[in-house]
């Protein structure tokens, strides 16, 4: 066929049109003398047809068909090999918010959001954090970096309390499904009570289990139970291992002698030196006795007791 | 010289003439090719008479269709019964 005079011939777009009325061969052969290609002409019912032309000759196309008499035309489709393009740059923030969306999901689908801990094994949640952090994997980690099956075989060699450990990425999410070890934890070490190994001032009680016999402010001697292990659930004595913390303010004495007055310093010190008590509180009281010097220090001292 | 030309010297059928003789290209009888067309008298499926600057011409045929039409050359396409000059 001649080379036609349309402005983009390899552009495949058409635009269908169909068009009512008399004097069809007219709009015809005034399209074709005007350079106007037409395609696809057809009849599809009395006084009505169909016919394409290329979408850069639409302005043509009506400019020629509005001299004629015709009572309607109506533009059916776009359509074409080419129509892609056309849509393309009709709705060119519709695909560039298309290829955005697409783009960031693909960048931000790959990174770790947050880490959910589900089964029996989520108590074990701190050591099993501590492990990630330690393999690097943390916030904003990329997926396609970890190894999630290795990861898993990891976490439960770290964790002897663990029995099974599963990481799967849900999304944004890293999640760690990890069951316990049907064995049991190896247990407190509890005593039946809970005795003052000297004398002193209750200073204060904490009692996690059994039953405080004493209060802060309680002159307590050695042996005295402080805290005991038998409680009473529902009227019934009931005998508990002792997990508790008492503070104890004691007293104790340090006697130096010496044949020189105004050595009270000295006393301390040897009484620091001797006893080793931290956080002692020293007081230093001298008598002559004869041809000596008799320097008593009293000291002060917390002594914290705990069961458990 | 085009392929046309060279048939019609060698028929000795005469002269090339100086203006485009209309031509007519059959494809079995599904497709027709026409050069030189004046202009579209009538359409319909069953019959197009074309006007040519000598005479005219008519197609019968059945679901007859314009594939494309622009500055005197027309494909129709379609169940093509006759062809005739007039």
């Amino acid at each position: 066929m001649r080379k036609n005079k349309d402005a983009f011939p390899k552009l495949k777009i058409f635009s269908t049109y169909e068009v009512r009325g008399v004097n069809f061969d007219g709009l015809l052969n005034a399209l074709a003398r005007n350079g106007v290609t037409v395609y696809g002409v057809k009849k599809i019912a009395e006084k009505r047809y169909i016919l394409s032309v290329n979408f850069t000759q639409n302005r043509k196309f009506f400019a020629i068909a509005r001299d004629l008499c015709y009572t309607d035309i109506k533009k059916i489709k776009d359509g074409g090999r080419g129509f892609f393009l056309l849509y393309f740059f009709r709705n060119i923030g519709l695909v560039a918010g298309a290829l955005i969306f697409f783009a960031l999901a693909a960048v931000f689908g790959d990174m770790v959001f947050t880490v959910s801990y589900t089964g029996s094994g989520s108590v074990c949640k701190a050591d099993i954090s501590r492990y990630l952090d330690e393999s690097g994997v943390d916030t904003f980690t990329r997926f396609s970096k970890v190894d999630l099956a290795r990861l898993s075989d990891g976490i439960l060699a770290d964790n002897p309390r663990l029995s099974f450990v599963e990481c799967r990425k849900k999304g944004n999410v890293l999640e760690i499904e990890s069951v316990l070890s049907p064995e049991s934890p190896e247990p407190l070490k509890t005593a039946d009570e809970l005795k003052a190994p000297g004398s002193g001032t209750v200073k204060d009680v904490k009692v996690y289990r059994g039953a405080a016999l004493v209060k802060p402010g309680d002159t307590v001697r050695e042996g005295d139970v402080l805290v005991t292990g038998t409680v009473t659930v529902k009227d019934v004595p009931v005998n508990v291992g002792v997990i508790a913390r008492v503070t104890l303010v004691c007293q104790t004495q340090f006697v130096y002698l010496s044949e020189r007055e105004g050595e009270e310093e000295l006393a301390v010190m040897l009484a620091e030196e001797s006893l080793e008590l931290a956080g002692a509180e020293y007081s230093v009281i001298s008598a002559r006795e004869g041809d000596k010097v008799v320097y008593t220090v009293c000291v002060n001292y917390a002594l914290v007791l705990f069961s458990g | 010289m085009g392929f046309i030309e060279n048939i019609i010297a060698g028929l000795g059928l005469g002269e090339t003439p100086a203006e485009p003789l209309f031509k007519a290209v059959l494809y079995g009888d599904g497709a027709i090719y026409l050069q030189n067309v004046g202009a579209v008298k009538s359409y319909s499926p069953d019959k197009i008479e074309l006007r040519l600057k000598n005479g005219g011409l008519t197609l019968t045929g059945t679901g007859l269709t314009i594939r494309k039409y622009c500055e005197g050359d027309l494909v129709v396409c379609g169940k093509i019964k006759t062809l005739s000059r007039n």
